[in-house]
């Protein structure tokens, strides 16, 4: 496992759209929490009418509340890691590197393992720092910071990592699928807007909010719901539902099985 | 002597179109195997085959007499069509990934680029590279691994001269220190100065298989032959053991029996007071043979 893992990591790090789209990544991780905090109250501080209940943008950060919030935040960026996955994987099949490799003496399977792992190994690795990030920021901000407070919710995190291996899992679908990079990506990001259109289509015209659940991409955002409608009063769902959970861990074991199985097949 | 390649009624089809028919073939240890053949014949398509970078659609294949699977594959190097890198790493950074990949010491990686002249631009950008060095870094990162087999697919493709000669001394010098090499051509006079055993491919058939010594015997001597003389036609003719006299610009070409040659022309005419300006022994070469095999088959 550790060589398969040290093959893709040697395949990424001297590559520069892999530390553009991270570091990208990155700042929005940082500038969300920062930015936040000085905008909001800036806004509700001189363009909001001062009678309003809201004093500060604080309640954001409290703990419980904290992992929802910013977790929900982070999925619309995604899409750029889902780029880095999209890239590499296409450029093997472009570039004919996955052929070479496997003439090389990589067994197919090896190659899928080794994709798998590194999107494993990303996803946890953000997952970890967007865990610090909350952990912070929740005990700079939040007015509870008993360890009671802290664990309740924190299962946005877990949440958030199998949002994030099920959205790689999905761009490695359309690499192998398309095996051109720039067309995968396009595909990739198009798919996202064409589904969120169908998506809303679905839910609110067609009111089957079980058939938009199980859009294939929508399907890796369904365990984090909304929260912020809480904040206008409104009944907000604050835990993952074991129905989404199960389309979720569906979704992850058939594109593992598909991509899986182009691989095996395909000639490359 | 024993085989470590055996291929055994291997078939590929794209849809409607084969592209290998029931090939057979038995590549024998310390050979050097062309496998010769007009493009789209087939070759490629073999080569990936058995290279596990392709699904046959029938038959099988045995490397050093065990089933190919991909640990075996380790101790072979191949290059299919052209040379696949990363464009924007290194020579060093991609022959890195090669060596991770063949589980072969990093130290292997100076050693083979010296070998193809390439050290000094080993941290340079794989795509600055020309053609020719890109084809030799191609060749340096299959003996990565320090092959038993090595397998070259059109190497000298679209090469100047000077690039065609480089690759051929290096090739001859991998085959020197007793490896099996596989070679991949449609260029017929590449064969024939570098391999021992070759085969035909023609549409996805083998059409002919045997020794490069052989069908060397097999050719006839043409010898050509310049005078001052202006009937030296006639006087060629009426030496008897020459065959056939046909003129081409200022040279007479003739075919001599065999157990003659040009020593024995040159001789001859003398006595006849002919005094030889230019002489030259001509063997049919391989193209020709290859040329009248696909003739026959078409």
């Amino acid at each position: 496992m550790m060589r398969l893992l040290s093959i893709e990591f040697m395949k990424v790090r001297p590559a520069k759209y892999f530390w553009i789209l991270l570091s990208l990544f990155a700042f929005i991780l940082a500038a969300i929490p920062i930015g936040t905090f000085a905008l909001g109250n800036w806004i509700i501080g001189n363009l909001l009418p001062a009678d309003l209940p809201i004093q500060s943008v604080l309640p954001l950060y409290d703990f419980a509340d904290i992992w929802q919030n910013f977790t929900f935040i982070y999925q619309f960026f995604t899409v750029l890691l889902s780029s880095i996955v999209a890239i590499q994987i296409a450029q093997e099949f472009s570039l004919r590197t996955a052929r070479q490799q496997v003439i090389d003496g990589l067994s197919r399977k090896e190659f899928f393992l080794g994709k798998v792992y590194f999107l494993l190994t990303l996803a946890a690795a953000v997952t970890a720092v967007v865990f610090a990030i909350c952990l912070i920021f929740g005990l700079i901000y939040s007015p509870v910071t008993d360890i009671e407070s802290i664990l309740l919710n924190i299962e946005f995190i877990p949440a958030y990592f199998l949002h994030l291996f099920h959205d790689f899992l999905w761009a490695m679908f359309i690499a192998i699928l398309i095996r051109r990079t720039g067309i995968a990506v396009v595909v990739l990001i198009f798919y996202g807007w064409i589904e969120s259109i169908l998506h809303a289509i679905i839910q609110f015209a067609l009111r089957m909010e079980w058939l938009a659940k199980m859009l294939p991409n929508g399907a890796t955002k369904i365990l984090i719901h909304n929260p912020f409608s809480k904040y206008a009063l409104m009944e907000t769902q604050t835990n993952i539902a074991l129905g989404d959970l199960a389309i979720s861990l569906g979704y992850i074991t058939l594109l593992l099985g598909v991509n899986y199985w182009m691989i095996k097949k395909r000639d490359l | 002597m024993s085989s470590v390649l055996e291929i055994v009624n291997i078939s590929k089809d794209f849809g409607r179109i084969s592209a290998v028919k029931n090939l057979s073939l038995q590549v024998s240890k310390g050979a050097v195997f062309g496998i010769l053949g007009p493009n789209g014949s087939g070759k490629t398509t073999t080569l990936a085959m058995i290279l596990g970078a392709s699904n046959p659609t029938s038959g099988s294949f045995n490397w050093f007499g065990e089933n190919g699977n991909h640990q075996v594959r380790k101790r072979i190097g191949a290059i299919l069509e052209f040379p696949v890198f990363y464009p924007s790493f290194s020579a060093e950074k991609n022959l890195r990934i090669t060596a991770r990949i063949k589980e072969v010491s990093a130290e292997r990686i100076d050693v083979v680029l010296g070998m193809v002249g390439l050290l000094e631009r080993k941290h340079d950008a794989f795509k600055t590279y020309s053609l020719g060095m890109k084809q030799r870094l191609a060749i340096a990162s299959a003996m990565l691994c320090d092959p038993e087999v090595l397998i070259l697919d059109e190497p000298t493709n679209g090469l100047d001269p000077q690039g065609i000669a480089e690759i051929r001394t290096i090739i001859r010098d991998i085959a020197e220190q007793g490896k099996t090499i596989i070679l991949a051509s449609h260029l017929l006079d590449e064969v024939q100065k570098v391999c021992t055993d070759f085969c035909i491919l023609k549409s996805g058939n083998l059409i002919y298989q045997g020794k490069v010594s052989d069908s060397e015997q097999s050719t006839t001597t043409e010898i050509e032959v310049g005078a001052a003389d202006k009937d030296l036609e006639i006087h060629l003719r009426k030496i008897p053991f020459v065959q056939t006299v046909t003129r081409v610009g200022d040279y007479c070409r003739v075919v001599v029996l065999s157990g003659h040659d040009a020593a024995a022309l040159n001789a001859y005419l003398n006595t006849m007071g002919i005094h030889v300006s230019h002489l030259i022994t001509r063997k049919e070469s391989l193209e020709e043979k290859f040329l009248s095999i696909l003739n026959v088959q078409a």
